[in-house]
């Protein structure tokens, strides 16, 4: 089994999260009208992740796109509805979902020493430690194929 | 961060509860984006708030997500800042409300009915709003109708397009807003500076010139739509200086022109040369001589072509909707509505939707405008964001067609079909409820 690969990045929004990666190498916006905060199943025109649920993920996209009301719009999905992700991770996370994550209390991370968007891939383990606003933080990935050993 | 004296009271609860929750707040997204100071502001644009009960049928549809961020401050009795020289103004919402139960608008069609619950507690956000001292022009254009910021005021909003317009047409400054602080700076008055708030990131990094064909071609909305929207995807999230633009240019150019930021730029600030106070010349948007080795891009016609085609996404010619207005139209566009609709009919099967803020409404009632558009069989409206509705539950054998670059790539993806056009194929379409694009025949 390979090794789990660790990054180095910046905590924009504090906390501590696992989960499932969920990967866009297209930004990605929050809003309620490109991810409905009733479904959390992105809807974006031209976007490669239309129809994938974002629930319970750990999305990682280069950064947001689209509709200031992304910060709402995470927030709700996160705090209020139940089908947000458990945390973001961007090659520059953009203030509008730097001020959702802060509300919906999830970790956001950016400024990585490796492209996150290249070192993740759609389906692997990732365990983020993301403890205070501005200070380093950790993504450590297991890759798909181990990851549900990893999990058990 | 460093605060005031003023800044430190709010922050320590001496001027009450909400400003004390709002400012620690506020104080915790300065630190995140690494901010050394707040701005005293004169203008918060939100919007006004939707108050239903929780167990609404389908509350999680129609909740965009900040009302409960309203909750706190409404509990609380807490009015908005009460600086003089500060406005707390709103954006569209969900409909007119005055004409909630009236058929063949985009809140009460043969596909979409806005539920009576949702359309209560719009209300009843109006209200209270109000109540906490925000003035609703409900206009995604309030530098058209209510607030006019000047040089060196900063403004926090909700509306990118608007931030846009600010930055690179009034002088003032502006970032596209997180949707969470703005309603902790109404409270307040104050923001953390960052961003396109700040010198250093406001200079050009790319620059565009437009070949002279393209600058002679610039004629309908929908073509300044595309030219924001051709700079916006080329410029890869760097701020552009733009070189051959039209002098003097129309209102409704600058207003169309930074309307690309929403969906296309992610600081929303354009150097329009010519244009943007203090961006006489290129060195002048530079602050000094143009550094070596910028990039220069060549926009030709082909690619305002190319935007055209990109933004059209339909299988088919034909056309359900006809929206025109995102953002609201200014009365020199209804005028042109007007002049090429009287005299003809809008097809049955086809609902033509002419979308502006209020003040314009009630000019083209004065004026005559709106009798024309609705004698064909349109409809005027106002206080409207027609795409923050849930279009996603229309249907997906809908044809929708548009001069918006902004309303394709922000509400495009809900299922339907898009054209984008320029108004006499708008008008044609809603008339024969088929597209054909002939702009560019």
């Amino acid at each position: 089994m390979a090794n789990p690969k660790v990054l180095k990045g910046v905590a924009r929004a504090k906390g501590r999260a696992a989960g499932e990666a969920l990967v866009s190498d297209q930004p990605l916006s929050w809003a309620p009208f490109t991810i409905p905060n009733e479904t959390g199943v992105v809807s974006i025109f031209n976007h490669k992740l239309t129809g994938q649920s974002v629930k319970g993920k750990i999305v990682i996209y280069p950064t947001v796109s689209g509709s200031t009301t992304g910060s709402i719009g995470l927030y709700f999905k996160v705090k209020q509805s139940g089908v947000g992700p458990k945390a973001i991770v961007c090659r520059r996370v953009h203030p509008i979902d730097i001020g959702g994550a802060i509300a919906a209390e999830i970790p956001a991370v950016d400024n990585l020493d490796h492209d996150p968007i290249a070192e993740i891939n759609t389906g692997d383990w990732v365990e983020i430690e993301a403890p205070e606003v501005g200070a380093p933080a950790t993504i450590t990935i297991t890759p798909r194929e181990n990851a549900g050993e990893e999990r058990s | 961060m460093r605060l005031t004296d003023h800044e430190k009271a709010m922050l320590d609860g001496h001027e009450g509860e909400a400003k004390a929750l709002a400012m620690e707040r506020l104080v915790d997204f300065g630190q995140a984006v690494e901010a050394e100071e707040m701005v005293r502001l004169s203008n918060v644009h939100f919007g006004t708030c939707v108050l239903m009960p929780r167990d609404t049928p389908n509350y999680f549809k129609y909740e965009l997500g900040h009302s409960p961020l309203f909750e706190d401050f409404i509990a609380m009795g807490a009015k908005v800042t009460d600086d003089p020289s500060c406005i707390c103004s709103t954006d569209p919402l969900l409909l007119q409300i005055d004409k909630y139960d009236q058929e063949g608008y985009p809140w009460n069609h043969k596909y979409f009915k806005l539920p009576r619950a949702v359309y209560e507690g719009v209300v009843k956000g109006y209200d209270v709003c109000k109540e906490m001292g925000w003035i609703l022009p409900q206009s995604c254009t309030p530098h058209f109708n209510t607030v006019i910021p000047k040089t060196g005021e900063y403004v926090v909003s909700v509306e990118s397009s608007y931030a846009a317009y600010i930055n690179s047409v009034l002088g003032a400054r502006a970032n596209r807003e997180n949707t969470v602080t703005l309603i902790y700076a109404a409270i307040t008055g104050v923001h953390p500076k960052y961003g396109t708030m700040l010198d250093e990131n406001r200079r050009p990094k790319v620059i565009f010139r437009l070949s002279d064909e393209l600058k002679d071609n610039l004629i309908y909305s929908a073509d300044w739509a595309a030219l924001g929207a051709a700079i916006a995807m080329k410029s890869n999230d760097q701020v552009p200086a733009v070189l051959n633009l039209p002098i003097p240019m129309s209102n409704e150019g600058a207003k169309l022109l930074t309307g690309c930021a929403s969906p296309g730029m992610n600081d929303p600030m354009m150097h329009l040369i010519g244009v943007t106070p203090c961006s006489d010349s290129l060195e002048a948007a530079f602050g000094g001589a143009v550094p070596a080795g910028i990039e220069t891009i060549e926009l030709a016609l082909d690619d305002l072509k190319e935007v055209y085609q990109q933004l059209c996404s339909a299988k088919t010619d034909q056309v359900d909707m006809v929206h025109v207005g995102c953002p609201h139209l200014t009365y020199y566009e209804i005028r042109q509505i007007a002049e090429m609709i009287q005299g003809r009919k809008v097809n049955d099967n086809v609902y033509f939707w002419v979308q502006t803020d209020t003040p314009t409404y009630y000019m083209a009632h004065h004026h005559g405008e709106a009798e024309i558009i609705e004698k064909a069989g349109g409809k005027i409206y106002h206080s409207t964001c027609f795409g923050l509705l849930p279009l996603r539950d229309w249907g997906d054998h809908l044809n929708i067609a548009t001069n918006s670059f902004k309303g394709v790539k922000l509400f495009g993806g809900q299922g339907q079909g898009w054209f984008f056009g320029a108004l006499p194929d708008l008008i044609n379409a809603a008339v024969t409820g088929r597209f054909v694009s002939t702009r560019w025949d």
